[in-house]
């Protein structure tokens, strides 16, 4: 049974790892020299494993966004459009702003979770109200995100000449590099207390357990006097204000201000991390970490061993796919039924870990 | 033994374990051709266990099976189907929105041009339930039928592939008399075909009423194999706990009934498919009485329960818990004035089977009394601990998922939790569905004990044997109204049965 879960674990991974070295391979390069490269680029130097923290740390906050709604039994598709408009509302807080930093930098985070968490909120709303889909909903809702976001930087936010951006934010709202020359900031550790925030409210809170029955069984959650639309509502808004910190502490630590190709996809590499952590949140650092390293090492892949960076987005699609075998296949496999139980339910998406 | 012929399936030291735990241990068994084998044990004994490993659900850790004096392995549940044998599990396996013929002759569909042939899987359907005189439209959604007809359903899944061996887990538990009556027709009607039918329950009254030859299993062990006409109840119980069977302790405790807890007035209650189910109903509950409400499934139990228990909006009439109107009150606020529902559906509604004892220990009153951020943990350690000792759980161990622990067992915890000191009004819905004799009396002292605390009690039931066992004056339901109400004295099974069909209504 031990040996079973640890398998179903690495399994994944394992898998991954193979199916990356066929498709190096299949790009015609040295998969050994590929792979170290990646690992030279990710980890090689104190330099290089700052930035993989740096590159993670978006990512985190994004996947405990879409971790917490997995535990709910939502689907959220949308934290990428929920990350965009918190870094967006981040960005104009912070050049709007003139506050000591004590203030100005609290403040613009918050306007950054503020802002996800209306975006998240949306999308909950449509499902709590006339029973939409997240999945669908928050998918348009990115489109939404995106265009919206674009139309703003060049027209009425426009705050540069040379590219349709906004205006730089104060340095009071900077993060400053905590090892020199990379752009790893106390955001970082700043996420990674949230996810142990995160992880103890889902497991000690009341309003996690709450969050939790639903995410097992809609008709139990009902049982135990649980006011369904709203839950459904405040986990969208609390996965919307995760991926927005996400969205703010890129623009607070990295770009210092606001342009619509801020995000190479964070909101979706956030879903394999988040799938591939079972939805608990510390797992999710780990996830983030490794997810963040290879984005980090395609760069030095590409320049060292000529493999194209977008080799990581076909890696991250492996990762869903073996998550998913993994859940619906391999599980029942090394678990087999229960004996007493074979109910037919509603399969949830995460792991009971808290 | 060695005179018969070969038995249809024999197992010889069928032993399975989960980790540290023995569920089966070294189990011999044998069906023979024509024979209904039953298996009696108190929950937790492995009876499930022992069946999935015959249908290759599980695979055992040591011991053989023989088909036809053959040594035979099933790795999965379709070699075992191909080996001739059929199951009804405990939980049925419906595809709710799928049609009656398309549920059985799922996977088996007959196709023209590779397209499904509707008629004639409907045929075929409508075929084998007029065999065996089930009274199903093939064409009929399965969500739309009641628990007797879904398992019909399941049987004819199973029967259609003509096994020569039926397994049946507890098919009875959740059948009105009526109902069953109806299934033991099917399985004699087998028997005389030359099947051979494993028949678990923990009603001793069915053992001896349908069964020929009876295996008692105790901590999954064999602890006695005796033909039906050569034993009684009382020896059967006996062997199955393992000490002098005690007699059902039917002392009723004489509470003068007080004050009203519980009233609803001319309640009327829509079902999901937005028909009236309940019309103009109306009842009281006073203080230390139980009502039991007698009933064929179906008519309108289900909304009533839901409409109190605030689940459900009521279109007209009014409901008061004590002297407070709660008619619009949410579930939580019911709670708080003391109301408890021990849920009909444990597995989906009443615990959540993936949490821990601790946990599920808390759910409905997660928020009572409390304004705190903080989940009370410790709350839910203590009620747990106070569930297990008080109902004798054997293998407590807090941080076990629901889900590891047999039916029964889930079921103790469930009543653990809503039958308390906080208890004023309890709506327990078939409390003792699927649990053994000894569990049930447990789970019936600790209802008696709510009711001399002066909670009221109000018993929903299709196992009229029961509703008998703790009741003060009946119910009867009938098409979403009140047929009639019964003194406990008054209340044989021909009055019940003329007013649950209806005629008086
Ligand atoms: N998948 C599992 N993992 C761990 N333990 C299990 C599992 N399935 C069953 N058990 C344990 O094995 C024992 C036997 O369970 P089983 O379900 O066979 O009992 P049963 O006789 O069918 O009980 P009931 O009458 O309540 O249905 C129980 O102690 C149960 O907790
Ligand atoms: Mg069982």
């Amino acid at each position: 049974m031990k040996a079973g879960r640890v398998l179903a674990a690495v399994g994944p991974l394992v898998g991954v790892l193979v199916a990356s070295v066929l498709v190096i391979l299949v790009a015609k390069a040295n998969p050994m020299a590929a792979l170290g490269a990646l690992v030279q680029g990710s980890f090689g130097s104190v330099q290089s494993v700052a930035e993989t923290f740096a590159q993670s740390t978006v990512l985190l906050f994004a996947a405990l966004g879409v971790a917490v709604a997995f535990r709910a039994g939502l689907f959220n598709i949308g934290a990428e459009g929920q990350l965009v408009v918190g870094a967006l509302c981040a960005a104009v807080a912070g050049a709007a702003l003139h506050l000591p930093k004590a203030l100005e930098v609290p403040i613009c985070f918050a306007a950054g979770a503020l802002g996800g968490a209306v975006f998240g909120l949306l999308a909950g709303w449509l499902k709590a109200r006339f029973g939409a889909s997240e999945v669908i909903t928050t998918i348009m809702l990115n489109y939404v995100a995106y265009l919206g976001a674009n139309y703003l930087v060049a027209g009425p936010l426009r705050g540069s000449v040379s590219a349709p951006e906004t205006a730089q934010i104060v340095p009071a709202a900077m993060l400053h590099p905590i090892v020199p020359l990379t752009r790893l900031t106390a955001a970082f550790p700043f996420a990674i207390v949230v996810a142990a925030c995160v992880w103890w409210w889902l497991g000690r809170t009341i309003a996690g357990y709450e969050l939790r029955i639903l995410g097992r069984s809609e008709r139990a959650a009902r049982y135990a006097g649980i006011h369904v639309p709203a839950v459904i509502m405040r986990t969208m808004a609390l996965s919307g204000a995760l991926a927005g910190l996400g969205g703010a502490s890129d623009v607070l630590g990295m770009l210092h201000r606001f342009n619509a190709e801020l995000s190479p996809g964070y909101g979706f590499t956030a879903i394999a991390a988040a799938l591939l952590a079972g939805s608990n949140p510390l797992l999710a650092i780990i996830t983030s970490v490794f997810f963040g390293a290879l984005q980090n090492g395609a760069l030095s892949m590409q320049a060292i061993a000529g493999v194209p960076k977008d080799l990581i987005s076909v890696i991250v699609g492996l990762v869903i796919v073996y998550v998913a075998i993994n859940r619906f296949g391999m599980r029942a496999a090394l678990h087999g039924p229960p004996s007493d139980d074979l109910v037919t339910r509603d399969e949830p998406l995460a792991e009971a870990t808290t | 033994m060695s005179s018969d012929p070969a038995p249809l399936l024999r197992c010889r030291q069928i032993t399975k374990r989960f980790g540290a735990l023995v569920a089966n241990d070294a189990i011999d068994f044998d069906v023979r051709a024509g024979e209904v084998h039953a298996i009696v044990g108190e929950n937790g004994a492995g009876k499930s266990t022992f069946m999935n490993v015959l249908y290759g659900v599980l695979q055992s850790d040591a011991g053989v099976i023989e088909r036809d004096g053959l040594p035979i392995r099933f790795a999965n549940c379709a070699e075992a189907i191909r080996a001739g044998i059929g199951m009804v599990f405990q939980h049925y396996l419906l595809v709710e929105r799928f049609s009656v013929a398309e549920n059985v002759m799922l996977n088996r569909e007959r196709t023209r041009s590779g397209f499904v042939d509707r008629e004639a899987d409907e045929g075929i359907v409508a075929d084998i339930a007029a065999r065996y005189r089930f009274n199903l439209d093939p064409r009929a959604a399965v969500e739309t039928l009641g628990v007797g007809a879904r398992q019909q359903v399941e049987l004819l899944k199973v029967l259609e592939r003509e096994p020569q061996i039926v397994i049946l887990d507890e098919p009875t538990a959740s059948l009105s008399p009526f109902e069953i009556d109806g299934l033991f027709d099917v399985v004699r009607r087998l028997r005389s075909q030359g099947r051979g039918v494993i028949f678990i329950t923990h009603k001793l009254k069915e053992v001896m009423a349908i069964a020929d030859r009876v295996t008692v299993l105790r901590r999954g062990k064999v602890v006695g194999r005796v033909q039906t006409h050569a034993t009684n109840e009382s020896e059967l119980a006996a062997m199955m706990v393992g000490r002098a069977h005690v007699a059902a302790d039917d002392s009723r405790p004489q509470t003068p009934a007080r004050n009203v807890v519980l009233r609803a007035t001319g309640v009327t209650v829509k079902s999901d498919s937005g028909r009236s189910a309940i019309s103009e109903l109306s009842l009281v509950l006073r203080s230390g009485e139980v009502v039991g409400v007698a009933g064929v499934e179906g008519n309108g139990q289900t909304e009533l329960v839901e409409a109190l228990y605030g689940l459900r909006p009521c279109d007209a009439g009014s409901i008061a818990l004590s002297d407070a109107d709660v008619t619009s009150a949410p579930t939580t606020e019911r709670r708080r004035r003391g109301l408890r529902y021990i849920a009909a559906d444990r597995q989906r509604e009443g615990l959540v089977l993936d949490f821990d004892a601790v946990e599920n220990m808390l759910l409905g009153d997660q928020r009572l009394g409390t304004n705190a951020v903080a989940l009370n943990l410790a709350q839910g350690q203590r009620r747990a601990d106070e569930v297990a000792s008080v109902f004798d759980i054997a293998r407590y161990d807090r941080k076990a998922a629901m889900r590891t622990y047999s039916g029964g067992t889930q079921q103790k915890f469930l009543v653990g939790r809503e039958a308390n000191d906080e208890t004023r009004v309890v709506i327990a819905f078939a409390p003792t569905r699927g649990v053994d004799i000894g569990a049930a009396q447990a789970i019936y002292r600790r209802l008696r004990d709510l009711q001399t605390r002066g909670a009221g009690i109000l018993l929903f039931s299709y196992d009229l044997d029961e509703i008998r066992a703790l009741a003060d004056r009946i119910l009867v339901m009938s098409g979403g109204r009140i047929a009639g109400e019964l003194s406990l004295e008054a209340a044989d099974d021909t009055t019940l049965g003329r007013l649950m069909g209806g005629s008086a209504a």
